[in-house]
């Protein structure tokens, strides 16, 4: 079976946005780190100077290098299932699931774009046959469109929905301001990832409302 | 006279260690965990080097260093950065950053920068103050 891809190499992009931004942060892990194993080298010398260590303090030390070590291996756990979406061009995915990862991988990405973005809970799963990496890509490209049309704080709020033949994601925020030159999205990369999922995108930017609905089976 | 630096980094467990470690080398240092913080900081206190996080929420490294200067242009501005590229290296040179490293950084050497930093703001205030007088003098009439 044939599958749709999409005609330029746009997917390397994302790619590179995702790797880029949790390599800084596994970068930020080992700096966490390496200065405990710099402060508790300080202490060792200082104890064979004759001053007493402070064994509260080795013991912090021990407790935020074990926190650091879980955080690196959440990231890396993060990381390898990201890499995995783009195993198979379709495949049956819990869309819950591949928003909490994409929210999660994001995370850096986002807080540096001062948004915040919430996976509205109590969402039910919803299982379609989709291209797992390209809708990861398209919801991420609605969000960043979302952070960078508003310039500002912002908080976008998501939601998961079942349709009668596949699915709905949701978003909702504080509606944009006219800008003043025209915005343009979606964009021909966005164009081609919906053409590609099988999907449809609605946006109602004054009223701060978007909406991607994807078909149950893209085959 | 010790050299007082101000830390601005987002992860809040490295500004506490790196704090302890440069104040265990003698050092007076001043945290901030958000640029804004930082801003708001350098326009009430001067310090002879800030060590500024290359990504930091909201705000990044490069415009963070662009205000700073814009601020306080004899700032001495230390970035950290995940992966320090050439490209980015001479870019931050260019905005007037005094060095760019990488972390993990080793604290030997962030120390010896910050002492070359502290000495360079010296000389710049040293011309600033010399420049200050001599315009007085020029308006005064000596």
């Amino acid at each position: 079976m044939e599958y749709k891809q999409l005609k330029s190499d746009i997917g390397l992009h994302f790619f590179r946005t995702i790797i880029t931004s949790t390599s800084h942060e596994l970068k930020n892990v080992l700096a966490i780190i390496n200065e405990n194993a710099g402060l508790l080298d300080d202490m060792n010398l200082m104890y064979q100077k004759g001053i007493p260590v402070d064994q509260e303090r080795v013991g912090h030390l021990a407790a935020v290098t074990k926190e650091q070590v879980n955080r690196a291996d959440k990231i890396i756990q993060r990381m390898n299932r990201f890499a995995h979406s783009v195993d198979e061009p379709v495949k049956k995915i819990d869309l819950r699931d591949a928003l909490i990862l994409l929210t999660d991988i994001t995370l850096r990405l986002m807080a540096s774009q001062r948004v915040k973005v919430n996976l509205i809970s109590g969402t039910d799963s919803v299982a379609i046959t989709t291209n797992p990496f390209y809708l990861k890509y398209l919801v991420w490209s609605c969000i960043d469109y979302v952070a960078k049309a508003s310039g500002t704080h912002q908080t976008i709020d998501l939601e998961i929905t079942k349709l009668k033949d596949g699915a709905g994601i949701y978003m909702s925020f504080a509606g944009l301001k006219p800008a003043p030159t025209e915005r343009l999205f979606p964009t021909e990369k966005e164009k081609e990832l919906i053409a590609v999922l099988d999907s449809e995108l609605t946006l109602n930017e004054s009223a701060g409302r978007l909406s991607i609905t994807f078909p149950e089976n893209i085959c | 006279m010790s050299e007082k630096v101000l830390i601005v980094d987002d992860e809040e467990d490295f500004l506490e260690i790196m704090a302890e470690r440069m104040e265990g080398k003698g050092m007076e240092v001043t945290t901030a965990s958000t640029t804004d913080e930082a801003l708001a900081i350098l326009e009430k206190e001067s310090f002879d080097a800030v060590i500024l996080d290359y990504q930091m929420p909201g705000m990044d490294g490069f415009t963070a260093l662009k205000e700073i200067k814009k601020k306080k242009p004899e700032s001495q501005v230390i970035l950290l950065t995940g992966f320090a590229t050439i490209e980015k290296g001479v870019e931050a040179m260019k905005l007037g950053a005094v060095d760019f490293l990488e972390k993990p950084a080793n604290l030997e050497i962030l120390t010896e920068k910050i002492k070359q930093a502290k000495t360079e703001k010296m000389l710049i205030v040293e011309k600033q103050t010399e420049k200050k007088i001599k315009d007085i003098i020029l308006r005064h009439g000596a």
